[in-house]
């Protein structure tokens, strides 16, 4: 019966004997970072320098479009920040408008008290004078 | 004095004792390099892999220990894990060179030197088979764990188990029939 044959074929294979000192190798892996077998490592640096290699030539070869894209963009940028800087010189150049008749009486974290000379001589005088409204930026 | 059982050895590596682990190393290692020669068909390899999992189960601390019931299966499961990933990442990187420089070999294990000519034509034909027909085959028929276990320790269930050593024999009948049948 082949299954049989091929059992005792199996369990004929060699038993192999750990080299002398096993135990000792293993303890001083103890204290050492988990590495990868001589051949893993070998593959692992083929793989690594192909793809380093693929990758070179990718961006090689898309490097003209890349560089082409950030000079588009670097050209936007610097036409906004032109335009931004027109207008802030336009702005300047205008007269400031006069301001308004305020004058700050005091206020708190919470409110300020501002007496607006507008709304006095619309009322006639010092008298009557509003009351004062609360909050931030608050008039009287 | 008597020596320390596997239970008590594993209570002492839970503990952080050095002399626990060296004890399970020096009675297990023979077996389990026995183990993950057949596995992985390269000497070399297979002494990096019993070290690791003899690190493995330090550093987990035995954990997965007390599920598996015994020890031999608990060591088996941890060398198979490790073996297989580290066989399917030789095999990724297999195919990529392949792919990438148009090199590569077949299964990148040495021809067996050593033995008779049936022997030499066993390994070979073991080491043809894919490692996921090779594990359970050896597991179960040599290693002597029961298909619960080796499915534990392969993370498939007990049917898959059976069925994969089905076609490992069938396949392994097929390579070896002139030395079956003479």
């Amino acid at each position: 019966m082949h299954t049989d044959r091929l059992g005792e074929m199996l369990r004929g294979l060699p038993v192999e004997r750990a080299p002398a000192g096993f135990a000792g190798r293993v303890l001083a892996g103890l204290d050492a970072r988990p590495a990868r077998t001589g051949r893993g490592l070998a593959l692992g640096l083929v793989l690594a320098g192909t793809l380093a290699a693929a990758a070179a030539g990718a961006f090689a070869w898309l490097g003209g479009t890349a560089e082409d894209r950030r000079r588009s963009a670097l050209r936007e940028a610097v036409a906004g920040l032109r335009s931004e800087a027109r207008e802030l010189e336009q702005a300047l150049a205008r007269p400031a408008p006069d301001p308004p008749p305020l004058v700050y009486l005091g206020g708190d974290e919470r409110a300020d008290y501002v007496l607006d000379l507008r709304r006095l001589e619309a009322a006639g005088g010092l008298l009557p004078v509003p009351p004062a409204t609360r909050g931030q930026g608050g008039v009287l | 004095m008597e020596p320390a059982s596997d239970a008590e050895l594993m209570d002492g590596i839970r503990a952080g004792d050095r002399r626990a682990l060296g004890a399970l190393v020096e009675r297990h290692q023979d077996a389990l390099l026995t183990y993950l020669v057949r596995l992985t068909g390269q000497r070399a390899r297979a002494e990096d892999l019993t070290q690791d999992t003899f690190l493995r189960v330090w550093r987990q601390a035995g954990a997965g220990y007390q599920e598996m019931g015994r020890l031999r299966g608990y060591l088996l499961r941890v060398a198979t894990r490790l073996a297989l990933t580290e066989l399917r990442r030789e095999a990724r990187h297999r195919w990529l060179a392949r792919l990438w420089l148009g090199g590569g070999n077949g299964h990148g294990v040495a021809p067996p030197r050593e033995g008779g000519e049936v022997q030499r034509a066993l390994q070979a034909a073991l080491q043809g088979l894919p490692a996921r027909l090779r594990a359970p085959l050896l597991l179960v028929e040599l290693e002597g764990l029961s298909c619960q276990e080796a499915a534990a320790a392969l993370g498939v269930r007990a049917g898959t188990v059976k069925s994969r050593i089905h076609r490992a024999r069938q396949r392994l009948a097929a390579e070896l029939r002139p030395h079956l049948e003479g």
